[in-house]
């Protein structure tokens, strides 16, 4: 039995490589996801991931870093963003779509007409979990390090801001300047977890294992705690799935996550149920499960 | 105003194309390698035009739409065929059945099929491939393209009313030499055992007595993704066939490629199985594909 969980990852490096890179994606996505869920950022971020794909693309065909390409795409996507939401009076997620799909095609064209050697879209797009280097790896460290680094710096602000804006102003934080650092810091973990899961995937990543700890925790820290671990859940069971299965790791992993959230709501669901049930014999003995967070 | 001038540019486009095809025969191939052999083939008797770019994945092509316009005025469009240009499939299709001739490659050659091969190889580990499809890697073996020439050149004439016999003769002993001089380079190996990016060399195996072990991408087409179950059955079986290198090719994921071969203790080895040379033909491709192999397993 110690055979069927351990053995795939005793025996084969590669895979423990995949582990360790999804261990340090599920970390940082835990801590980006979880102000991406509370602020309703879920379509910015995917767009942010779209945008990297131009920049890889383009890196692959002038042969500079695809790294640095992917930097400088979700750099572009993020001002272009702001821009288009400040300067018209379109809603949000009609801007950020418009440069989504943008942002998509124009990758798509680049590569079109690449000859690299390497220039495969479907590695952009969904990854290369099985393929994971010791620099990657570093990389994934550093990205992880810098993230908390801003999130704990910017803990009171980001708090105020998945509550609400107007609460941020007044307490004297400035919206503008705090949204566009969270964007940076969504940009940087996309940026960190593109070539492990790929650029459409990430988002599974960034979002699933977030929600669920928004289900069960009222406290940031926790909800952090709960979309790490759940993230890291996801990525050893996608693994040993794409393992036993065969097949493919990227999406098994980004799939599994969006099962836990799904089996996690339906508990919660049910216990609400059975709550509220307990409400109505008990007259109110229990205190409501509703969700809403501590700002403190 | 607009009107006019837009009729003009239609009139004008519609022109020059009838003017083109009256004086030389479009034949359209839709890639590099057999496009260099249908060259030698035709001369100066037809223009030849190679749809995919050279150095781009025949595999995941996608045509633009001055390809598809290429493709419709042509006199006789050369294909692999067996969904080896999965992106061009629609357009050429649609060409069909307007009216343009098609000839398939695949169509005149005696064909693998996966069964066969994993007979061959004795693979039974040899997991997620479509079984039944046939390998369309036809090119990769001189002998097996040559079988395809005689019948092109009933179609050339067809498509172009001039007879090309003598021609079809002459490149059908130009690729039975290649052949031999493939088979040369090869003899210097002992024990010829593949593991490629995808599966792509099973012709040439089945010719200069090769075992393909595996590929990193199980499958004839390169858009698949590999299984973390797939690779480490890769692993293992490279492992027992001691393979001396894993060969990689346009479309095969670089990193998992280079982690499986750390794994296994090899080099990774780059072949150009798709792609031709710079400043080379065919036969350069095939030669330097054969010194590539040799070189690696050496």
């Amino acid at each position: 039995m110690g055979n069927f969980f351990f053995g795939p990852f005793v025996d084969n490096e590669f895979l423990r490589q995949s582990l360790y890179a999804g261990i340090l994606v599920s970390a940082i996505c835990a801590v980006a996801g979880t102000f991406v869920v509370l602020r309703g950022l879920a379509f910015t971020g995917d767009a942010l991931a779209h945008g990297v794909v131009p920049g890889v693309a383009a890196a692959l065909l002038f042969g500079f870093s695809g790294v640095l390409g992917a930097a400088i795409g979700a750099g572009v996507m993020m001002s272009g963003v702001s821009v288009v939401t400040r300067r018209y009076r379109l809603s949000g997620d009609t801007a950020i779509g418009l440069l989504f799909v943008g942002m998509l095609a124009l990758g798509v064209i680049i590569q079109s007409r690449s000859e690299s050697f390497a220039g495969d879209l479907t590695n952009i797009l969904f990854g290369e979990v099985l393929g994971v280097s010791n620099s990657d790896l570093m990389w994934q460290f550093i990205a992880l390090v810098a993230v908390c680094v801003v999130a704990w710096l910017c803990r009171r602000p980001f708090l105020l801001l998945s509550v609400d804006d107007g609460l941020t102003e007044t307490s004297g934080f400035s919206v503008k300047k705090y949204h566009n650092i969270m964007l940076a810091m969504v940009a940087l973990t996309v940026v960190a977890s593109f070539q492990t899961v790929g650029t459409l995937l990430v988002l599974g990543l960034l979002i699933a294992p977030a929600a669920t700890g928004a289900l069960f925790a009222r406290r940031i820290g926790i909800m952090m705690v709960v979309a790490a671990v759940v993230g890291i859940f996801s990525t050893y069971v996608g693994l040993l799935v794409s393992y036993h299965a065969n097949v493919a790791a990227g999406a098994s992993i980004v799939f599994c996550s969006v099962l836990v959230f799904t089996a996690c709501a339906v508990v919660v669901e049910v216990q609400r149920w059975q709550a509220h049930r307990k409400d109505i014999h008990h007259d109110h003995d229990q205190p409501h499960v509703h969700g809403h967070v501590h700002v403190s | 105003m607009c009107l006019a001038a837009l009729l003009g540019l239609f009139a004008s486009c519609s022109f020059d194309g009838s003017s083109s095809s009256d004086t030389t025969p479009s034949i359209v191939v839709t890639y590099s390698a057999i496009g260099d052999v249908v060259s030698r083939l035709v001369g100066d008797a037809a223009t030849v035009t190679v749809l995919i770019p050279n150095g781009q994945d025949q595999h995941d092509f996608m045509p633009s739409a001055q390809d598809v316009e290429t493709i419709n005025n042509a006199s006789l469009v050369v294909s692999n065929g067996l969904d080896l240009e999965e992106g061009l499939e629609d357009s050429l299709l649609q060409a069909e059945k307007s009216g343009v001739a098609m000839f398939h490659i695949a169509d005149h050659v005696t064909l693998l099929d996966a069964a066969a091969k994993d007979e061959a190889a004795g693979a039974e580990k040899e997991v997620g491939h479509d079984h039944g499809t046939e390998d369309p890697h036809v090119w990769l073996d001189p002998e097996t393209l040559a079988e395809a020439i005689p019948a092109l050149a009933e179609a050339l004439k067809l498509a172009t009313g001039k007879d090309f016999t003598a021609e079809a003769t002459a490149v059908v002993g130009e690729l039975t030499a290649l052949s031999a001089k493939v088979r040369d380079i090869m003899t210097t190996v002992d024990a010829c055992k593949l593991v490629t990016g995808h599966d792509s060399l099973g012709y040439f195996a089945a010719r200069y007595g090769c075992t393909v072990i595996g590929a990193v991408i199980p499958g004839f087409s390169t858009a698949a993704e590999a299984s973390a179950g797939s690779l480490a059955d890769l692993k293992d079986v490279a492992k027992e066939n001691g393979v001396k290198a894993i060969f990689t090719e346009l479309g095969t994921p670089a990193d998992v490629a280079a982690q499986i071969a750390k794994e296994v203790g090899v080099d990774v080895v780059e072949l150009s199985t798709h792609v031709l040379p710079e400043n080379g033909g065919y036969d350069d491709m095939m030669t330097q594909l054969a010194t590539a192999i040799a070189g690696g397993l050496s």
